[in-house]
Order: C-alpha cells, then structure tokens, then sequence
C-alpha cells in the first residue's frame, strides 16, 4: 500500500540500448529485493561488514540495499564488462560510493575472513553447456545443466567465501532443485530457508 | 578502486599463489570524502591484511602516518583514526593497473574498476 514502506527504490539511469548487453532488471530481481527487504532487520542486526553482490548486472540489488541499509563495505562484480560500466552508472545515479570489479566469479578474491552477506542471482536457466559463453546477455540467464553450472561452481567452495556466520542470499528455480541445494549447504553446515 | 577493495584482491593467474596482493600502479586517482565512522573502521581493521594495505598507501603517497603494525594502532587516537580511514575508504584509484608480482601480468584499471578477466589463453 502506498505511503506505508520507508524503503527506498534505486534510480536505474539506464535505457533502451543498455540492454542488448546487460540483464534488465525483472521479475527475479524485484522478488530479490523484495526478499532483501523482508529480511532487513535480520540483515541490520548481524551488523555485517562486507556485503558483496556476484553477477551485479545493472546493480540495481546493491543499489537497493545500499539505500536501505547503511553501514556495510559493499562491493559488487560481474563478468560482463558491459554490465559493471552499467552499475557504475546506477551508484553513481544513487550517489553511493561502491567499488566494482569486473570478475570471473571469485577468481581474484582473496579474503581470509570472509564475506558476510552474499548476494546471487545467478544465470539460471536450464540451457545446453555451449549456451553459457555465447555472448555477454547469454552469460545473465544460460546456466547450462540444469541451469546449475555456474551456480555449483559457488556452491563448490562456498565456505572459502561466506564468513562463518555469512549468508548467502540466491534465486532458485523449482528445476534448479532447491532441496538439493539446501542439502549442499547442510553438509558445510549452513541453514537454509526459502524467503 | 579504493584501498579496502584492494585489500581483497589477488592475482587470479594459475601460476599465482592467491596470497600475494597486487602492486598498484597508479596513473590517477581521486579523493573523495567518506563518512568516518569509527566501529566500522575498527571492525575493517581486524580484518585487513595490514602491511598490504601500508604498501599500497605508500604506492599512492597517503602512508605517511600509518602505523606500522595493527598492534600500534591505536583507536582512541583519532587524528590516527583519520588517516587510517582516509588511506582506506577516501583514495580511489580511477586509472591505472593491478600488477601480478608473480607473473608480470598487469590487469587495467579504467573509470574505477579493475578488469580482472583473464584472457583465453591463460585460462
Ligand atoms: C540473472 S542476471 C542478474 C543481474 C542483476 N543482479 C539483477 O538481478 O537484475 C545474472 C548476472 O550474473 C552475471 N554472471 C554470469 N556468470 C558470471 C560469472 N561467472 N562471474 C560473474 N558474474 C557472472 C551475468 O553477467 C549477469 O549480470
């Protein structure tokens, strides 16, 4: 109901041709920030000190946090170049100051104590293998096998990444298997919930 | 880029050992004020590998003043305070490269962020 949320929605300063290239935010992204906002209190109370968004697109769920909750270092990363220059045109929009890598996943990250809020909405469409790397805007939603390719690759390692008490916040699809997922996650010892 | 970012990367080269941090060479950099806050400062501390982050400030001429080790800081000194937080949070470096000391590979940073993809070929 209008008037009855404090949050505050980013300005995405983006248009028309800036979406050949990069992801445009949409119904998985506003279920993601609405997520987020959900979880706010939770997340506020953790006090966490590194907040970081993998596969960031247009930055718009940084953005949206950033606004919302102030406090945390947050950094954000994606493998399309196209997509970082992007999001650096929507903190900028926003007038907050995050750093942004252009990244292969964790390939460059070296943080002994960890990250204590991820953020992943990762490629997830079900496609063939060969789908992921055939263009930039490919690489927002082919998720090969299952659509779970790049997502596993996280999952791998995930406990070289989350500090102890981290959270990972991801979208999954019924045909990503959820459960399985959360099983994963049980056997390096972290709860899962669906928000 | 600023220092804290940079406190966190290593070189993503097979051949690289993923302790080292990359040597900054700085082409321009801006200064920004950043809100100080003094329990995010103390918390960032306790997590940044400290004697990265004073050669790095050094790279970009704002180590002076920097204590030496964490053991030396001192968070109830707060002109010490400032300088931390300024080398940190307020340099950032807008144009210039990350440099694997390990293999020579330079990885560009341009408007800010650094390109840390690698090419085919070293994959
Ligand atoms: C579904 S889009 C989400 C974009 C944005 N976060 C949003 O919610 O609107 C997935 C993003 O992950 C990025 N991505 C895919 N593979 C990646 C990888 N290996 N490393 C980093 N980012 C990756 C894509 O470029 C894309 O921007």
């Amino acid at each position: 109901m209008a008037g009855q949320s404090l949050k505050r929605d980013p300005v995405i300063p983006l248009t028309g041709s800036d979406w050949e290239h990069v992801y445009e935010p949409a119904e998985d992204t506003f279920l993601f920030m609405d997520a987020l906002e959900k979880e706010l209190e939770d997340i506020r109370a953790a006090r966490p000190g590194f907040v970081f968004e993998l596969g960031c697109g247009s930055g718009c769920i940084t953005a949206f946090l950033a606004l919302n909750l102030k406090g945390p270092a947050y950094i954000a990363s994606d493998i399309n170049p196209h997509a970082v220059a992007a999001a650096r045109r929507t903190f900028e929009a926003n007038e907050l100051k995050i750093d942004l890598l252009n990244m292969d996943l964790f390939s460059a990250i070296n943080l002994p104590s960890g990250i204590d809020v991820l953020l992943f909405n990762p490629p997830y469409v079900p496609t063939p293998h060969e789908e992921i790397e055939s263009s930039w805007i490919a690489r927002s939603w082919a998720g090969g096998d299952k659509g779970r390719e790049v997502v596993d690759k996280v999952l791998e390692k995930i406990e070289t990444i989350l500090s102890p008490q981290g959270r990972l916040y991801m979208v999954a699809l019924d045909s990503n298997d959820p459960h399985e997922i959360a099983k994963w996650m049980g056997t390096k010892g972290y709860r899962t919930k669906v928000v | 880029m600023i220092l804290l970012t940079h406190n966190m990367l290593a070189s993503p080269m097979k051949e690289a050992s993923k302790q080292l941090h990359l040597k900054i060479e700085c082409e321009e950099k801006v200064e920004k004020e950043q809100e100080y806050n003094a329990d995010f400062l103390n918390r960032m501390i306790e997590r940044i590998d400290w004697n990265s982050f004073c050669a790095a400030a050094q790279s970009l001429d704002v180590g002076n003043g920097l204590p030496e080790s964490k053991e030396q800081v001192d968070s109830s000194n707060e002109e010490q305070m400032k300088k931390i937080h300024h080398a940190l949070m307020e340099v950032d470096v807008v144009k210039g490269s990350l440099v694997c000391t390990e293999t020579g590979r330079k990885f560009p940073i341009a408007a800010g962020i650094p390109n840390m993809l690698l090419n085919q070929d070293e994959l």
